[in-house]
């Protein structure tokens, strides 16, 4: 059977002013759905190479640019837009930046 | 350091500062009905910041000392820092639905760190670096500082040093070698109760006459000499009940005010930020004003955000969602509350750098953003209330609801729409009678200073030669002299 491998990743939300949807119901329903290879930490954790960062609508105060300027790959939500989970999980995998 | 809820409560009950209520000395204000509700929401200035969902807003690095800081206890850095503060007051309404508090001492450090910095310019006092270091103590300590703006006044039409009684503006009665005594009083001070420190700074422009008025300090609320007389507000009596009738149930509607004696309180040098340089008051002034009014749109357009949301299940439970003089008066809302908040957006992206090294709002979009709060907290709070109901006024109390023999008739008669329960629809009534209540209005009115304060600021900053001379440009007008 192969082993999976458990991706730090570190979560880095908007300080939701004015959000558009439910920010943390959105992401506590992802963030349970990978928990089984994500294991999830503060966006300051210093052994971290992927960042969920979420905003609670589309002006997007938290920039991936500035997360990704210092090398982490990024995946950025700024709506409860279906599917997520999909997307996210080829993140994961490897996959490409999300915005 | 005072980190949590808990933490907070606890260093209330543990600071012993002597508040009045009624007549009566308060032994424990964190277990007084008539203080938890404010108490309760200026937890939440430490709440939200450990939470990582909020912390963006809440928490700030210090230029100081480079550590991670309450927002609340942050000198802005930038113009970025100052939409912040405005994103933060309105997240933090949406939290409360009420007035947090934490705001004016905030404001009051942010000001005096520029004005310190310029009165040591010119007369080569050691001011900015005792600011600094006191706002190190508070960035650590996290303390809750409250900020001593509102003198009595007495005669409006003297000036302090003219008034009969010279203690109606805080003054400096003794210079001693280890530090001033002052007396007087600082009226309307929200959220003193439920602080730790008290920020005091000078009201108004002064002249040389009012030197001993010139005078800016920080002092514990528990020193000796500082007493608080909490003051009575609208619907006062229903901080003492339980349930539906409070409206807002955790929070209360508006901020704790008391009126803040000091009687001959002493203050040591190093707490001293200003002490007769009489020609620095106006200009701190305007700036403590210009901060302070930057707020409003945010904060009273997060309270009229849940105006706005109390409004549209109010008229969804009674049957008249569809009308479409509702969808308009609706829309007229949410337009209010959106231009109030455009105007603190714009007075903080207008912003601009201090000589030392801080940010503050533009002045004149910051008093545009007061007298526009003025105006369209009032004109929310008619819409809401010709959308709700006369029932707003005329509704049964909760013990109706519950009562054996007449609750029936209660349940029965202010029904609404079928499938919504009749005690959502008070529930939701009680919650925008209670918003748009006497003091809460009266808050949106004289908070930050009342509109004539930010309507002569118009005449000293509205640019009104320029705008001349662009009308003479487009008609034509030629000066004499001119070719």
């Amino acid at each position: 059977m192969e082993e999976t491998s458990v991706v730090k990743v570190g979560l880095k939300y908007c300080g939701g002013c004015n959000p558009t949807f439910d920010r943390v119901a959105f992401v506590k329903d992802l963030t349970a759905s990978f928990d089984f290879v994500v294991q999830w930490v503060s966006f300051e954790d210093e052994n971290i190479s992927c960042l969920l960062t979420v905003n609670g609508c589309e002006i997007a105060c938290v920039d991936p640019k500035e997360f990704e300027s210092k090398g982490l790959r990024v995946f950025s939500i700024s709506s409860d837009e279906p599917g997520i989970k999909e997307k996210f999980s080829s993140f994961i995998l490897g996959g490409s930046r999300h915005d | 350091m005072i980190k949590t809820k808990k933490d907070y409560i606890m260093s209330l009950k543990e600071q012993k500062h002597i508040v009045y209520y009624k007549g009566k000395r308060v032994e424990d204000i964190t277990q007084h009905p008539a203080f938890i509700p404010h108490i309760n929401a200026a937890a939440k200035t430490y709440e939200l910041a450990l939470q990582p969902e909020h912390e963006d807003l809440m928490i700030a690095r210090s230029h100081l000392t480079g550590e991670k800081i309450n927002r609340f206890t942050y000198i802005h850095q930038s113009r970025d820092d100052l939409v912040k503060k405005v994103q933060m007051m309105r997240l933090l309404s949406h939290e409360t639905g009420s007035c947090f508090q934490r705001c004016v001492g905030f404001d009051g450090l942010n000001s005096l760190y520029s004005t310190t910095f310029e009165i040591d310019e010119k007369y080569g006092t050691q001011y900015h670096q005792r600011l600094t270091d006191y706002v190190k103590h508070v960035q650590q300590s996290n303390v809750m500082v409250v900020g001593g703006m509102t003198d009595p006044k007495g005669d409006r039409s003297k000036r302090p040093s003219q008034q009969s009684d010279p203690d109606l503006f805080v003054h400096v009665v003794e210079r001693r070698q280890d530090g001033i005594i002052v007396t007087g009083a600082k009226a309307h001070q929200t959220g003193a109760a439920n602080s730790h420190e008290i920020v005091v700074m000078p009201t108004v422009a002064l002249t040389e006459e009012d030197k001993d008025y010139a005078v800016a300090f920080a002092s514990p609320l528990n020193a000796k000499g500082v007493l608080l007389i909490f003051g009575r507000q609208t619907n006062e009596e229903r901080k003492f009940e339980r349930g539906i009738d409070i409206g807002n149930l955790e929070f209360g509607l508006v901020g704790g005010e008391a009126l803040v004696i000091f009687d001959r309180v002493f203050v040591p040098w190093d707490h001293v930020f200003m002490c007769g340089e009489y020609d620095f008051a106006q200009a701190f002034v305007e700036r403590f004003a210009a901060l302070h009014r930057q707020n409003y749109g945010g904060c009273k357009g997060g309270l009229a955000d849940i105006m706005v949301g109390a409004c549209a299940l109010a008229s969804e439970y009674q049957g008249t969602s569809k009308a479409s003089h509702i969808r308009d008066k609706l829309a007229e809302m949410m337009h209010l509350a959106e231009t109030i908040y455009c105007c603190s957006v714009a007075c903080s992206a207008m912003g601009h750098k201090m000589r030392a090294g801080n940010y503050e709002p533009d002045t004149l979009l910051a008093n545009s953003t007061k007298y526009n709060v003025t105006k369209n907290m009032y004109e929310i709070a008619r819409l809401g209330h010709d959308i709700a109901g006369g029932i707003i006024a005329t509704m049964p109390f909760e013990d109706d609801l519950r009562s054996p023999e007449v609750g029936k008739y209660v349940e029965k008669y202010l029904k609404g729409v079928e499938g919504v329960p009749t005690e959502d629809r008070i529930r939701i009534l009680r919650l925008i009678e209670n918003m748009t209540g006497g003091t809460a209005l009266a808050e949106s009115m004289h908070g930050a200073g009342s509109p004539q304060a930010q309507k002569v600021m118009y005449g000293r900053m509205g640019n009104i030669e320029y705008k001349k001379k662009l009308a003479e440009k487009f008609a034509g007008i030629r000066k004499t002299g001119s070719s």
